[in-house]
């Protein structure tokens, strides 16, 4: 069974490419992250998904193409990592994608200017569509989103303790459920925000 | 697999900019390939994003993050749903201080009815007067000393032993309403930005009345310490509202 938080992000981006332009390379990749094709592209995925979102955390404003470019590169060496290379090949994934960050910081280092803040408009589109998206949700799942947002600062914390306490889990699962909850909302907050583009 | 409270620290400060190069390089390869600890980053993005729409970050962690998490897609896309959630917050309703709600009423009293202020005003006077002559005549017992004590203590982690060695004494004059203990953090100890402290024993209330990067202050009111020993477990509390045991305990002897 696929790891649920690489279900809950697929749901989100593009679909990943897994066809190459070099077949045969990709399937010795794939043979190379594991012998069952099922559970190898099941790697791949991950992988890419992870690359993604760290290149995010980086600041990369085209993290799937750095993404794809990593994954590119590793592919055409895949003769020789089959012979050479010992160890767990995300790990060689993410040596090829630093480089590829680094070159890309030294072609375009990062803006150096304050972050413009969203149009009120599109954020008044959002909260329309989260309301809308809200709805979707079960009643019980509705109501932990809203009640884990009511307060701000140090009432935050006291109330979502107690939210965890009511529910019977600890904080940590709390966490971790509204963090599902948010990327479904999210997810449908964004198909709601394409659908009411302004012309 | 639950990650313990390091390693979700160890997650934010990768996300707010306070890794060295080297420290980036570990927590990313195990992004790579640990699952929970992947797990936690996107959690974490999550509640980074919150605190950073509500204005709860420093200057220069609100800078990391706008150069890096919040310039890509991704980050603007959760940046977005933030304040969407924020926006549906329903506003606090806003209280005005009572004691301009009181002046605007007595203000437009005066302009309908002068002659009721006047008499609530002279009413007002009779029972201040009244009030001072009464307290001069009444003795009091009452003690106004809020007297304390102050005693400092040392962290037992690698020092001391519960067993062998003696812990601080003190002693208490049946005058002193509070003991004011300062508890000296030891170098180890975690980041924090609040603490909670509790004792192993014999004291149900206890509290927290300042702390600094070297040390915590403990109110613990006399009338809860009888003779014996104690100790003090000392607990940090991060910006993520986890908490981490400060090692060691603080141990005196009430004689």
């Amino acid at each position: 069974m696929s790891d649920p938080l690489v279900r809950s992000i697929e749901k989100q981006t593009s679909p990943l490419t897994t066809e190459s332009s070099d077949p045969e390379a990709f399937d010795k990749l794939l043979a190379w992250l594991d012998p069952d094709r099922d559970k190898a592209g099941e790697k791949y995925n991950l992988i890419q998904l992870r690359l993604v979102r760290i290149f995010a955390c980086k600041g990369c404003c085209e993290p799937e193409d750095l993404a794809d470019e990593t994954l590119d590169i590793v592919m055409r060496k895949i003769d020789w990592l089959r012979e050479n290379y010992e160890g767990d090949p995300a790990l060689y994934f993410f040596g090829v994608a630093r480089k590829k960050h680094l070159e890309q910081l030294r072609r375009k280092p990062l803006p150096n200017l304050p972050l413009p803040e969203p149009a009120s408009e599109e954020i008044s589109r959002a909260s329309e569509c989260l309301d809308h998206c809200l709805e979707k949700l079960a009643p019980d799942d509705r109501q932990l989103v809203v009640r884990y947002h009511e307060e701000n600062r140090g009432e935050k914390i006291r109330l979502r303790k107690r939210l965890a306490a009511e529910l019977g889990v600890s904080i940590n699962a709390l966490r971790i459920k509204v963090f599902y909850l948010h990327s479904d909302l999210r997810q449908c907050v964004d198909s709601c925000m394409r659908k009411t583009l302004p012309n | 697999m639950t990650l313990n409270n390091r390693d979700q620290e160890r997650i934010r400060r990768y996300l707010l900019g306070h890794l060295t190069d080297e420290e980036q390089q570990t927590v990313e390869d195990r992004l790579m390939t640990e699952s929970d600890f992947f797990e936690e980053l996107e959690v974490s993005k999550d509640e980074i994003i919150e605190e950073y729409s509500g204005g709860e970050l420093t200057a220069k962690e609100r800078d990391w993050l706008e150069q890096h998490l919040l310039a890509s897609p991704e980050g603007k896309q959760r940046r977005r749903f933030a304040l969407a959630l924020k926006r549906g917050k329903p506003e606090p309703p806003k209280t005005v201080p009572l004691v301009e709600r009181f002046l605007t009423r007595l203000s437009d009293l005066w302009r309908t009815q002068p002659w009721a202020v006047a008499a609530i005003a002279s009413a007002v006077a009779v029972i201040v007067v009244g009030g001072i002559v009464l307290r001069a005549t009444i003795s009091t017992s009452q003690s106004t000393s809020g007297k304390f004590l102050p005693l400092t203590l040392i962290n037992s982690s690698g020092t001391r032993s519960e067993e062998t060695e003696p812990a601080t004494r003190v002693s208490l004059p049946p005058d002193v309403d509070e003991l004011r203990i300062t508890l000296v953090l030891p170098e180890s100890s975690p980041l924090a930005s609040s603490y909670r402290v509790e004792a192993v024993s014999g004291i149900n209330t206890l509290s927290i009345s300042g702390f600094n990067d070297k040390s915590v202050s403990v109110i613990i009111p006399a009338a809860q310490l009888r003779r014996g020993q104690y100790a003090l477990r000392l607990y940090a509390i991060r910006t993520d509202r986890t908490e981490e045991r400060v090692s060691g305990n603080y141990f005196f002897t009430v004689e």
